[in-house]
Parts: structure tokens; sequence; C-alpha cells
């Protein structure tokens, strides 16, 4: 049997049900991660990156409804799970770090307790065993295993986050999805935090799905880079080609807003005007209004992605082959 | 000192302190959000002060903007001592020369009032304006100056109509109304998406460029401290570690601090797989220990560093370090 790609994201659309009408946060989004992959997703405010990690989890409830498109995983259809083989799929097929996963421990339990608590209910496993495990998953993550004894308040933020890394990781599942899993921390902490997990990928073969609005984040681990705008997917890449040869206009004023430390200070240009409100979006280029290169056409007909380039989707009139 | 410039500074921080008591009544602890701070903010100049959280900016820019007494130290307008000059509060006279951004455009407007309204009172407050027809001149004056057009049609909405960006243009468009000197900007930009943040960055340029105002630039962010600030500052569980033209800082960084935090700021051409110079780790600021407040954390320490908390030490092209690897040339060591 031909193998099917790890995480297998068609057409997918995601509506919110709202007083005047739905609202569509996601709108036929595709893509795929392959096996040992990093898929860096990229957006701002109100582009549907963490609706998409959402929806990829079905933790995402009223108002928020799936309304097309498929997920498979391994082939298997992920939206048509009943909620007993959601049970099974999630922590072991594919877990999940949000931005807030630090805040997500339970106060009253010590980090070791919860951690097997996870073990003892997914797997068929003694406490020694898992308390084994859990010691392992701590030290996998950089944090010392005596604090399996410690309570969430006792660790820092940075810590916390790693427990919640290590969680994701209790049962070896081959996905991990990340929204904005460092967007809370200092940097040093943050540059921890990240060094764990392009280690862990390496050590591990993990295939990471990570969402951000910060590009120099994933720049750094990401093998391919999505970038979404008001619910689209508008360009994808290989990460060395997106930084060297971006083609949608967005992606240039998004890396031309960036500021460096290093090299000559040259004037930000960022991206006049703001994302747009997905209750009002207008017809076409839902970039229009913001891209100095916009022609007619761009007013009336929404670009479709098109591959311009190998490995290398873009959504924009203006680019061709 | 390499100036003999007899003007005084716009604004002069000297040795500024600020505990807080915290814990219970019987056994008060104190926690040290400040230590021993002064620094000069020139006229037509962006100065950043840059640290991690908790580690005592936005106490700094409190304290300037006299939310709140230092503990310790005097605050210096033009070389006038305005704690003691002003008990209390800070006067109008002194809010006219300095102002104060926030990090939340969202929190720091009110839903019930139009941007023209947000933009009057501070007018009509300080005196700006003397007739109806002054005022709402005024009024399309600065959302002019900020970027917000067409001004009358700007003036007339709500902020929840306004996005993040524009939001925080009229929080500046408001500290403007008193045509202040000074603006302490504490994380102006921190909660806008990154497209924008350069239209807010720019605006802090121009402002300083046209209209030679002043800004405290308050940030977590290395980067976006470069591009505005002509001088930075950096911070460490209270203490500025370290201070000089930003570029000099940047390009060899003297304190072990500056030199972790630099080699952490995530890059587009950098990599993970570098090792930081030291560990992660947050400061003790309750009863804190004697000694550099980065001693548990330094791959350089020593001895001393432990006993001794470092003093200011001036190196050249107007930087200061505070770290005991900088000897103090020129002092004796009596006290």
């Amino acid at each position: 049997m031909p193998s099917a790609p790890l995480l297998s994201v068609e057409d997918l659309v995601v509506e919110y049900q709202t007083p005047s009408g739905p609202v569509r946060a996601v709108d036929a989004v595709s893509f795929v991660l392959e096996r040992g992959e990093v898929l860096g997703l990229v957006g701002e405010s109100g582009s549907g990156k963490s609706t998409v990690a959402q929806a990829l989890a079905r933790i995402l409830g009223p108002p928020a409804i799936i309304t097309g498109g498929r997920v498979l995983f391994e082939g298997n259809d992920v939206l048509a799970m009943t909620e007993d083989e959601l049970r099974r799929f999630r922590w072991r097929k594919m877990s999940f770090v949000l931005q807030s996963a630090m805040n997500a421990l339970s106060p009253v339990l010590t980090i070791g307790d919860q951690i097997i608590d996870v073990l003892v209910t997914h797997e068929r496993t003694t406490t020694r065993a898992a308390r084994e495990r859990a010691a392992h998953l701590l030290e996998l993550v950089g944090i010392d295993p005596a604090r399996l004894a410690s309570h969430p308040h006792e660790l820092s933020g940075g810590m916390r986050q790693r427990v919640g890394i290590a969680l994701a990781l209790a049962l070896d599942p081959p996905l991990v999805i990340m929204d904005e899993p460092t967007t809370a921390l200092d940097v040093v902490v943050q540059h921890e935090v990240l060094s764990k997990i392009a280690e862990l990928k390496e050590k591990l073969g993990l295939s990471v799905l990570f969402i951000t609005h910060d590009m120099s984040i994933v720049s750094q681990f990401a093998t391919r880079i999505g970038v979404l705008y008001a619910g689209r997917l508008v360009e994808m890449a290989p990460t060395r080609e997106l930084f060297r040869a971006p083609r949608h206009p967005y992606t240039k004023g998004l890396l031309g807003s960036f500021v460096s430390i290093h090299g000559p200070r040259r004037r930000l240009a960022g991206i006049p005007g703001s994302p747009p409100d997905l209750r009002r979006l207008p017809a076409g280029c839902a970039f229009r209004a913001r891209c100095a290169e916009a022609t007619d056409r761009c007013a009336t007909e929404a670009p479709v992605l098109r591959v311009i380039a190998e490995d290398h989707p873009t959504a924009c009139h203006l680019v061709s082959p | 000192m390499s100036e003999p410039d007899r003007t005084p500074p716009l604004l002069e921080a000297q040795h500024l302190g600020k505990l807080y008591r915290v814990g219970g009544w019987l056994r008060p602890k104190h926690l040290r959000a400040l230590h021993d701070a002064s620094f000069t903010l020139g006229h037509r100049e962006i100065v950043a002060l840059v640290g991690e959280s908790g580690s005592g900016k936005s106490t700094i820019a409190r304290l300037c903007v006299r939310l709140e007494a230092p503990t310790s130290g005097r605050i210096l307008l033009d070389g006038r001592d305005v704690l003691r000059e002003e008990r209390g509060r800070a006067t109008l006279a002194y809010r006219r020369r300095v102002q104060m951004i926030f990090q939340d455009p969202f929190g720091s407007l009110n839903p019930a009032r139009t941007i023209g309204q947000h933009l009057e009172r501070p007018l009509r407050l300080h005196g700006k304006a003397k007739t109806r027809a002054d005022l709402s001149a005024r009024v399309h004056a600065l959302l002019d100056t900020v970027g917000l057009v067409p001004a009358p049609e700007v003036a007339a909405k709500y902020p929840q109509e306004l996005s993040g960006g524009q939001r925080q243009r009229v929080a500046i468009a408001r500290a403007l109304a008193v045509e202040p000197d000074l603006i302490l900007a504490d994380e102006p930009v921190s909660m806008l998406d990154v497209s924008i943040r350069a239209d807010i960055l720019n605006l802090m340029l121009d402002l300083k460029e046209r209209r030679g105002i002043s800004f405290l630039y308050i940030t977590h962010d290395l980067a976006s401290a470069r591009y505005v600030a002509d001088r930075m500052m950096v911070m460490y569980a209270g203490h500025i570690v370290e201070s000089g033209p930003s570029d000099a800082i940047l390009q060899s960084p003297q304190h072990p601090y500056t030199k972790l935090l630099l080699s952490a700021v995530p890059d587009l051409e950098g990599s993970f797989r570098r090792e930081l110079p030291a560990r992660s780790g947050a400061p003790a600021l309750v009863d804190s220990p004697p000694g550099c407040p980065f001693a548990a954390r330094c791959p350089d320490v020593t001895d001393v560093c432990r006993r001794e908390t470092p003093r200011p030490v001036a190196l050249d092209e107007g930087r200061v370090v505070r770290c005991h690897l900088y000897p103090e040339p020129s002092r004796t060591r009596s006290e």
C-alpha cells in the first residue's frame, strides 16, 4: 500500500456563526505535512492560524463550525472520527502544545502526577513504569526529574511550558501541533524551548506543525513555511526558498517588516493599512487594499493557489511561473 | 566627563530606587524593583530601555511620569529637582512636559467616547484651544500628524471601530496634544501585528526628527530598540547593567547579561544550534542577597560578585557597564 502523507489537509473551511451571518475564518486551506518535517504556519491576527490548529485538534466549539474539507492523518479522516476514536487518537497520534499550555496544568497536582495521569489513562502501564517514563520525559525537555514532585507554581513560565511539551510527547506521537508555544516567554527562555524542540525533532524524528506570528522564530528550524492571510494560504515554500525569493506581495512585506540586530540599518517599510475585517471581506484578493501592485483584476477575482515554482505555490495574480 | 555642556539634560534620574513592601505585616519583606538607577535623557533623543519581564523597566517609566514616587533618588527636569519642588502627584505643568503611552491600545481608550473626544480632553485641560473651532482644528491637526486620515472622519469614530495600530496612533496623538518634550512609551508595539509595527516605530522617529520630541522607548525587543534608539540601557533585576550608544552595545556587548540576551534573539539568519552562554533563571527580587543580581547565572562569576553589588563603570564612547569584570580605575577602595 502506498504510504499516505502523515497529515493532509484538504480545502479546510471553518466558519464562525454570528448574528449577521457566517464569517469565514479559514477558507479552503490545503497543505501536506510529511514525516520528520517541521511545517511553519505564519500569520497575523485574523489570519486563521489558530483556528486551523483548533480545527485539526477538533477542539473547536460553537460558534465555530468546520463546514468543509478533509483532514487525513495517515489516510484516516480525522473529521469523521467519533468521540471514542478521537480519544484514542489524540495524544497518541497527534498532540498539542498551545500558547497557554503553561497555564493548563492543574495547580493542585504535582508535575509527576499529571504526566503519570496521562500515561496511565491512555496506556496499559503500571504506576511504577509510568513514573520512570515521566522522569525520562522531563529529562527530555531539560528539566531535572526531581521536579516531578513540584507543583506548577514552583516552576517558572518557561519550565511549565516545557512540561507542556513533555506532556505532548508522553505517548510518543508522530505529530505535535504547536500554536505559539513561546509567545509568552522571555527571549532567553524562548531560545531554550525552541532549541529543545529542534533537538527533539532530530532525536525522535518528530513532525511538528508550528504556528506563529513571528517569522524569525520558524525561520531557524522549519523545513517549509506557509503564509496565511485573512483565512487563506497565500504562499508556501521551503524555508530557504521563501526567504530568498518570496513571491506574494504580503510575504515580501512581512519579511520587510522585521528589524534585525545585525547588518545595516535600513528604513523599515512595514505594510500599509491593517489586516482586513473578516466580516466585511472585499471581493477579489483580500490583500488588495494593502498591496502596492494591485491591478483591476485583483478587485474582482480572488487569486487561487497555483504552483509557480517547484514546491512553491502562491496565490497572486501578479506572479507567473 | 567628556562633555562640558552647561545646559542640563531634558530629564535626569539620579540614583533612583524603588522598594515595594510585600508579604505579611508582621514579617514584611522588600521587593527591590529598582536599584540605584542613574541616567539622562537628552533633547531630541530616543533612548531604549531594554529588559525582560520583571527587570524594572516599567518601574522606571512609572517613576519618571510620576505615577509613583521613588523610595530614593532624584528626578531632575531641566536641572530642577521636581520631587522636591512639587511633592505628591505630578502637576499639570509636569504632565505638559512628560507624557506616557502604554502597551495596550485596547485598554487605554474609553469605548464610550469618540476619538475626537479623547483628544479634546487634554487640549481643554491644558488650555490649548480657546474656541470650539480652534478645538476641532487642533484635533484634526493631531490626527494628521499621526497619519490618521481623513481626520474629520476618524475623529467621529469610536475606538472599537479602529484597528490595533490605529488605536496606538490615537494614544500617541493624545500624548502629543499637550506638546510634550518627552514621551515614555511602554512596549508600544508589542501587542501589534508585525506588519504594522514599522508604522509606529517610524512615527516615533519622525516625531523626534521633525518635532524634537524625546522618547524613552521601553521594550523587550533588542532589534526594534536598535532601530529607533540613539542609546540604550539594558536592565536586569532592577539594575541598569549596561548603557551606551545602541550600535556600540549590539556590536560589542560588555556585560555578560547583555551578551546572553543578544545571543538569544531569534534572527532570520541564525540557528538554534548555538549554545547560549548562560541558562535562563529568575533573579531573587524579594530580600535579594548581596552582590551582583546576575551572579547566580553568570559564566564569568568571581567571589567578589557574590559579596558586592558592582557600581557603574564608565568606558569610552559614553558607555557605562555595571560589572566587576570592569574595575573602577580611578577609585580607591576605602568603603
